[in-house]
Order: structure tokens, then sequence, then C-alpha cells
């Protein structure tokens, strides 16, 4: 860790700097964290409140009914629904793309070709496969449904599992797995017994990403579901539409929303020991 | 326990032969040792007898089932890895459990045969711990004990003790020798130390370039090597080599060096008339079997002595190994540590005849 | 080793059993991969096709016709519109300079905290929070702010003497409005980005350079600049293939406008497609885009597996990468 020789700083001076240091800090924090606080306090603001000016910084009559009015008016729903397609798209994910990145990691299938076309999908911008997989979906019967968003942020939920877990399988060293084989375990158990629970950081890591990508997406939902599916960032603009929008439930309901993957994230944050750098950069 | 046989066994990675045509039984109960330098093929065929590589072409068998295709799941064969390859994210308890786990058996059945082993390593005291809270040693230790909680067929060991310090190296030598005679598996051990393969096998199969280039007990190898390789690879320090031709004269043969003459019998004479491809040989001494004196020897016995200069001396407690300049060469002699030599000390060199050894420098192969 | 000449494989292999066991363990590779390559053919590269596809037709759902295929008309429209050239500049204008500002300002912030000892795990973890939370909800929090009747901004601005405006509809301020909001969202990523970087640089060059007298300015001048560039460059690329993409911001602060002021790739493209319902000239609208980012992308894909790279990868393991992870996901 480099340490930081001022010159020749002593006594009041480095006082002078350790303090400026604390505050630029301090800045750094505020500038942040100022837009989420903003929106948390928006959340407990009544109606009027909101369209308050000078704006209130602590709100003056704290209240919930914007939780509970945000929830009725579609916000429930975006979270139910959001929770049904982030969850599905992460488990559809994982199961096929661990085996994958297992397969590569051990046996560089396909070489540098196939890692590099999986990868390269998640480069691809959503708004050039959306105006045929809109067209597709209704075909397929899968516009405006829970499968149709599951199955597409598959696209860009397995090449991130493949990337970042093949990453994690290739740290274990290949002698483990031979050490179970001659014990006399199968080949899918050693995996189970013993690759799986070596990697659960990466498990964790790929797991939280892949949920939070579809938690958070919106282009996709929004041209390919309407009435029946609505997940939580459809929510905002739905609920902007009014004349005067609700800007309490929305940030009430944008809360909510934030608050399962902070949750999540901070808990599984002891886990995570490698960063997706890490896996990123593996290729 | 079974009685391991490898027939013509082969193996080539794309252009490069690792195991070319072995053919090697190591019989039931028998501690056989691959030995050799690296990259001469002993892991690779270990690994096929394991069964985690494939051969090319060739049979292993187990007694008498072929088990070129089985999977080492289902060979029954245990091993111990050079890196100990023990599972980092279980206890030590449950490292040497699994096997057994694995084939259901009963958790009672498990606890008994798991302290046993351990008692046997003297790693019970380590049960509860993880592999990374446990030294080199201690891990080499479980690494043997999750081996050795089962019956296997073979018992395979890939330089099991090549990186522990000196001395836990000796004692573990000694004790992994008494467990193999007590439990009676039969085992295979490679390793390049040729220290371990004497002190421990029963049988040393030396290896070089894929091949077997010598295959026989520690003694055999010792005093009767096939080659220059085997006979420079086993013995520290190794045998000297002095390059000669055969001469005559007036009917009594000898060995002409640079700067000295060997006798030899008639007999041996003959034998390199056979068996020598050109005049160019090697003569060759174990270092112990290089006598040394300072005063010059009685006239009637100077003909066994040559001059040699000292070089250096390193005492190693009872004995001292003494490097001696020979013509351009260097050799060595291994004699107690009671005489002291100093630096370039004019010094009288004899080859003990019982123990030389002539070889076609050509082909490296022993005349015998 | 001795060599073989020619790899001779099937003349070595005596035993017809042993090369129907190695065919079986070579198949095993493919059919773990196999699923993941189905499905990402499927639902990834048919997709694209029918785009392609499309792009020479002249298609309007709205109208009840059936496709008309066209040629190569809607390539030339395309490429002889201005629109598509300003929404071009806006899209390249706004990467770049998101960029590097996320760069300079990211860099100094983690110089900043390169120096902390305790709290830096702290407001790491608190740093995640902007990356993590749905760019249609950051757009959503920035439209509030930047509201010229009762937005925060407007009002501390006035506090400054600074005259307050409409941020989202102001002709020349809406961009430079939306660019901040993507600063304030992923400037965190590169912070901890380049702090890992930062952290894993090693210490005895700095002690060096001391030693030898260097001042603070020409350290950082001739050795952390220089050292970092793996990482700098690794988080350049990353950002700005993103920054193509944005799409969310634009919906929901300013929806392209003023007129077309914020108007960049992604926004046109979806207002061609699903306003105006012109899907041929949107779908030609699309494969220029996708050439344009294959071409960006092959930059990308090569710094992400050069060697260089790999430093940036061991760095992040030491420090808190678990963030950088999430934010380099989400990117």
């Amino acid at each position: 860790m480099m340490s930081t020789p001022i010159g020749e700083s002593r006594g009041a001076k480095r006082l002078i700097l350790r303090i400026s240091y604390s505050l630029l800090i301090a800045i750094v924090l505020i500038v942040f964290l100022f837009p989420i606080y903003w929106m948390v306090i928006t959340a407990f603001k009544p109606f009027e409140e909101t369209k308050q000016y000078p704006p209130t910084f602590i709100p003056q009559e704290p209240t919930l009914e914007n939780f509970k009015g945000g929830w009725d008016q579609g916000g429930g729903r975006g979270l139910r629904d959001s929770l049904i397609v982030s969850v599905g798209s992460t488990i559809i994910s994982m199961v096929i793309g661990i085996p994958a990145a297992y397969s590569i990691a051990r046996y560089q299938t396909g070489g540098d070709h196939l890692s590099f076309w999986i990868l390269s999908i998640r480069m691809m911008p959503a708004v050039v496969p959306v105006i045929s997989l809109y067209l597709l979906y209704q075909d397929l019967k899968l516009y405006d449904s829970y499968q149709g968003l599951i199955i597409i942020y598959g696209m860009f939920n397995i090449p991130f599992v493949v990337w970042i877990m093949k990453g994690f399988f290739e740290d274990i060293p290949i002698s483990i797995e031979e050490a179970a084989w001659v014990d006399g375990v199968s080949r899918p158990r050693a995996f189970i017994d013993v690759v799986l629970p070596l990697s659960t950081p990466g498990l964790m890591a790929t797991s939280l990403f892949c949920f939070i990508f579809s938690w958070n997406e919106f282009l996709f939902a929004l041209v390919l579901t309407i009435h029946k599916v609505l997940t939580f960032p459809r929510v905002v603009p739905f609920l902007m539409k009014y004349q005067e929008p609700e800007w309490g439930q929305i940030s009430a309901m944008g809360l909510l929303s934030i608050i399962p993957i902070i949750f999540v994230a901070f808990i599984l944050q002891r886990y995570l020991v490698r960063g997706l750098t890490y896996g990123a950069v593996r290729g | 326990m079974a009685q391991v046989a490898l027939e013509n066994l082969y193996k080539n990675f794309g252009q490069v032969i690792a195991v070319d045509h072995i053919n090697l039984t190591v019989a039931d109960g028998e501690l056989l040792c691959l030995l050799g330098p690296s990259g001469c093929g002993k892991t690779t065929t270990l690994r096929m007898v394991a069964g985690l590589e494939t051969p090319t072409s060739g049979t292993i068998k187990f007694d008498e089932t072929v088990v070129n295709n089985m999977h080492p799941s289902t060979r029954n064969v245990a091993m111990v890895f050079e890196n100990y390859a023990l599972y980092p994210h279980k206890t030590v308890y449950y490292n040497i459990a699994y096997p057994l786990q694995v084939r259901g058996t009963a958790s009672d059945d498990i606890e008994k045969m798991v302290k046993e082993v351990a008692a046997l390593l003297d790693i019970l005291p380590l049960l509860d711990r993880l592999p990374r809270q446990l030294s080199g040693g201690q891990q080499q230790r479980v690494g043997i004990a999750r081996a050795l909680v089962r019956r296997p067929a073979a018992l395979l060991l890939d330089e099991p003790i090549s990186h522990l310090d000196a001395k836990l190296r000796a004692r573990m030598r000694g004790e992994l020798k008494r467990l193999q005679k007590e439990l009676g598996n039969t085992t295979i051990l490679v390793t390049h130390d040729q220290l371990e393969a004497m002190t421990m096998a029963d049988r040393i199969a030396v290896l070089n370039f894929g091949e077997i280039l010598q295959l026989g007990t520690a003694d055999e190898l010792f005093a009767a090597p096939a080659n220059v390789f085997v006979a420079n690879f086993i013995g520290e320090p190794s045998m000297n080599f002095l390059p000669c031709q055969l001469k005559e004269d007036g009917g009594a043969p000898y060995l002409q060096a640079e700067t000295f003459r060997f006798s030899i019998s008639e007999a041996l004479k003959q034998k390199i008339a056979d068996q020598a491809t050109s005049d160019d040989l090697l003569l060759g001494c174990r270092p112990q079997h290089l006598e040394l004196r300072k005063s010059s020897p009685a006239p009637e016995r100077a003909g066994e002595y040559f001059q040699t200069q000292v070089y250096i001396s390193e005492p190693i407690g009872v004995e001292q190994i003494v490097h001696l300049r020979v013509d351009t060469d260097i050799i060595h002699s291994v004699v107690s540590s009671d005489e002291k030599f100093s630096l370039d000390d004019a010094v009288w060199a004899r080859i003990d005849p019982k123990h030389s050894h002539v070889f076609d420098k050509a082909t490296g192969s022993a005349i015998r | 080793m001795k060599n073989l000449s020619p790899d001779k494989f099937e003349e070595a292999v005596t035993d017809p059993d042993d090369v129907v066991i190695r065919r079986r363990r070579d198949f095993l590779p493919w059919a773990l991969v196999l699923p993941a390559v189905l499905y990402l053919l499927i639902v990834n590269l048919y997709p694209l096709i029918y785009v392609f596809r499309l792009s020479f037709t002249r298609y309007a759902i709205a109208s009840t016709a059936p496709p008309v295929f066209n040629g190569i008309e809607n390539f030339k429209s395309v490429l002889t519109t201005p629109r598509f050239w300003a929404s071009l500049k806006v899209t390249v204008g706004f990467s770049f300079l998101n960029v590097v500002v996320q760069l300079v300002l990211g860099f100094v912030v983690a110089l900043l905290l390169n120096n902390m000892r305790r709290g830096r795990q702290l407001i790491t973890t608190l740093l995640l929070l902007p990356m993590m939370i749905a760019p249609a909800i950051v757009a959503f929090i920035w439209k509030m702010i930047y509201n010229p009747y009762w937005g925060p901004l407007n009002y501390m601005l006035q506090q400054v003497g600074i005259e307050g405006r409409s941020w989202a509809s102001d002709p020349v301020w809406a961009l430079p409005a939306l660019l901040v909001a993507d600063i304030w969202q992923w400037t965190p990523f590169m912070i901890i980005l380049l702090l890992a970087g930062l952290q894993s640089l090693p210490r005895s060059v700095y002690e060096a350079a001391y030693i030898d007298g260097s001042s603070p300015w020409q350290v950082f001048r001739n050795i952390t600049l220089p050292l970092m560039y793996p990482f700098i460059y690794l988080a350049f690329i990353l950002r700005v293939i993103d920054s193509f993409k944005i799409f969310d911001l634009v919906y929901i602060v300013t929806k392209g406008g003023p007129g077309t002021v914020t108007e960049n790739l992604g926004w046109f493209t979806y207002e061609t497609g699903f306003v105006h319902f012109n899907i041929g000239w949107a779908s030609a609208l699309s494969v220029v885009q996708l050439i344009i980012i294959i071409v960006v992308a092959q930059y990308a894909l090569k710094a992400l597996s050069r060697p260089v790279a790999q430093e940036a990868t061991t760095a992040a393991e030491e420090e808190v990468q678990q963030p950088a992870a999430v934010a380099a996901g989400r990117a």
C-alpha cells in the first residue's frame, strides 16, 4: 500500500492536510450519496411537500402514504414481476452457464474463438436485436410473458456466468478433482462435492450479477412486455405518465426496489473474494 | 491388493513420446519404485495406472483384469499426490473419511477406520483442522492417511515426500517403508531421489526418455548397473567415469586411461572384444571404492595406483568426499575422515578391481 | 524427449477399445458446452439474422402491408440522413466525454482513497450504491433533481447566486445534464477499479523514488501513471462500449429532446422502430450500429485478453473487487 510522504510536513501542517483530506472524502461521499438520499426522503414526503419550493431537505411531515399508493398503482406488481423474472433468469443462466464454464476452463473447449464469441455477446447493444425480437415474440406467443423476458435476459447473463466462473474453475487445481476421482467419486459427484464448494465466491458473484442485471433491465422490458408483465423499471415511466407525476410514490417504490439489491450485495460481500474484473480480464 | 502388470505401455502427447513401450509387473504386496529425472515418463506411467491418463496403446492389468478403460473412480486405487491435493474445504477427518463415505460405509465403521489410520500416522490430534492450518509434513501425512484408509488394489505415490525438509524426509522414508510392510499394499512409488528409491523399494525401475533402463533391486542397481545412465544416477556421490581404451602389453591386457593403466583379466578382455562397439570405453568406479593414500605405495603394488591431486575435500561427519584432479577431470572418493587432505596435495588413488565397471562409451552399456 | 515425426496417432493405437474411451471423453466437454452454445445461438444469432433481413425491407407495422424488399435503400437512406449523423455525433461525443470525465474524477478520488487506512472498505462499499441502482431509477432521481421548480439543484444554485434553469429541456444543457447523471452513476466504478490498481502497485518503487527526492507530482507522472496504464485502458474500453448503449437515461429524462439534442443512436432507433413503427428503416439503423460496435469491440476484446490486463485482475483480487465486479458486470 502506498503511504503519503508529503514532503516534509509535520505537526500543524500535517493536521491541516489531514483535515482537508477528510473534508474531500466527505464531499465525495456526499456527492455520491445525495441523490439517493433525495429519493429516500421524497418517498416519505406527502404529495404537496414534494412540490414545495424551497424544497425541504428533511421531510416536514413524513408519511407512509406513498408506499401504499405506489404499491397499489403498480409498484407492488412491479416488484413481484421483477422478482419472478430475476430469480428465473438467474437460475436458468447459472444452470446453463456453469457446465459451459467448467468445460472451457478444464478442456479449453472451442479454444479462443468460443470464448471470444461468448464474451462478445455481452457487448451487444440491446436495441439491435430488440426490433426483430418484438416481431418474433408476437409470433411465438412470448410477447408480454415472464418466459419471454427470462429467455432474453439469458442472452446477457449466460455469457457473464461463463466468463466469471471460468476464472474461478481455473483456479481450482485439477489435482483436487483427480484426488476425488481416485477416491472413488464419479465425475459429476466430484464436481458437486469439490469444485462447487470451492468456487462459492464466484457463484455468489455471478448469481448476484444475474439478479441485478435482470432486476434493473429496462429496454427489453419496455418493448417486449405491456400489460401482463410489469417489471419494476417499467413502473417508473408507467407512473410518470400522469399530468402530475406522483414523485413521492415513485420514490417510495424506487426505494423499495433498491433495498433487496443493497441487502443482497452487503450480505454477499463477505463471500466475495475475487471480483468480476478478475474474471473479466481472464477473457 | 493386486498384482499390477504393464504390458507394452505406450503414451505420446502429440509429437512427444512420454512412455515408450514399458513392460513391468509389480508383484502383489511389492513396493516398486519408478526412478528417474524430470520428464522421464515416471509420473505419466503412474497416472496411467491410476486412470488419470489414457494409454495410447498397451495394457494395464490388475491381476487378470484389463483396466485401461476403467475410470479412476472404479479402479480401487489410492494415490498420494505430489502436492497432496487435500480438499481445502473439508476438515482432516472428512478428507480421510471421504473415500469411505463415497463407498457407503457405515459412519460408525468410518469413524473407527479413520481414527485407526490417523493413529498410525500420528495425526489424531489434527482431525478437526482444515488443511490450510497444517504444516507441509502434516498435510502429507493426511494425504497418506486418505490413501491408506481403505484397502486399494494398488497404492500410488507421486513424489510424496519431495517437498518436505531434509530431516522430515529422512524420517518419512522409514515410516512409509514400515507402513508398506505392515499393511502389505502393492505400491508404486515415483521419485527422482535415488536415495529414496534405494532405501524404500523392493525393486527399482530406472527410467529415462520413457524407457526402463534397468529393473532390479537396489543392490543389483548399485553393484551391477546395466548402463552408464543407471550407474551415474544411482549412488551419491555419482560413479566416476574415466575414459580409456583396451590395450595389451605382452599378453597382459589393460585399460589405458590418459595418465594411468588399469590391469584387467583375460576374461574381461574377451568380453570387451565381444561386446564393445569401438575402442572407446569408460572405466567406472564408485567413490566408495576408490582408495587413497598420501604416501607412495610399495613398489610391488605401484602399478595399481595412479597419481592425482586434491582439488577440495568435503567432510561429511564420519567420512569425507575428496575431489581429485586426474588429467582434466575431477573424480571423487569417499574415505574416512581420519586422514586430512589439503588443497593440491598429491595423492595416490587405487581402483578396487572387484568393484570396477567397464562401459562402452558409445552405447553406454555395461560390459559384463 | 524423443520426437515423433508427423503425429501418427491412429497408427499408434492398437486397441480399438481405447479409441472409444477417448472419444467418449472427448465428447464430454462439448456436451457440457452445448446447451449454452445452442441457447446463445438461438437467442442471439437468430434475431440478429432476422434484423438483418428486415433491414433490406420496407416495413411499417402501422399499415397492414407486408414487408417489401427494397434492397439497400434503407442503408442509403440511413447514411444520408443528417439525423443519423447527428445522433452518431451525440453518441460518440457523449461516450468520450463521459468516460474521460469519469476517468479523471475516478482517478482523483482513487488517489485520495488510496491513502486511507481505516474506513476504506466502508467507503468503497457505500460507493457501490450508485452502480447498483437501476439506470431507469437513476434517471428518475435526476429528473427530480433537475426539476426547474422544486428540484434541489436549482435551489442550491440559487443559494450561491447562480440562476437555475430547466435543465432537461434546455437545448444547450440537456446533454450535459444527462452526462452528469451518467457520470454520477459510473464514476464509482472507475474509482473502485483504479483503486484496485493503485493498491497493486509495488510499494518499493515508490520508496525508491522518494529516497531519490522526487516530488509528489513527479512521482505521479513518472511512476503512478505509467504503471496504471493497463487499468486505465481496461476501464476506458469497458465504459466506452457501455456508454454507446445508453438508453434508459434518455428515455426517462429527455426523450431525445429538446428536439433531437439528446438523441443518441439507441434512442433514435427506438423512436424510429417503436414510435413511428418504421421497422425496416430502424433495422437498417440497427445493423449500422452493430457494425460500429463490432469494430469498437475488437479493440475491447483484445484489451481484455492482453497479459497486461492480467495485472488488473490480480490487483482487483486484493482490493474490494466485489463492487468493481458488480459494476463491471452491470456495465
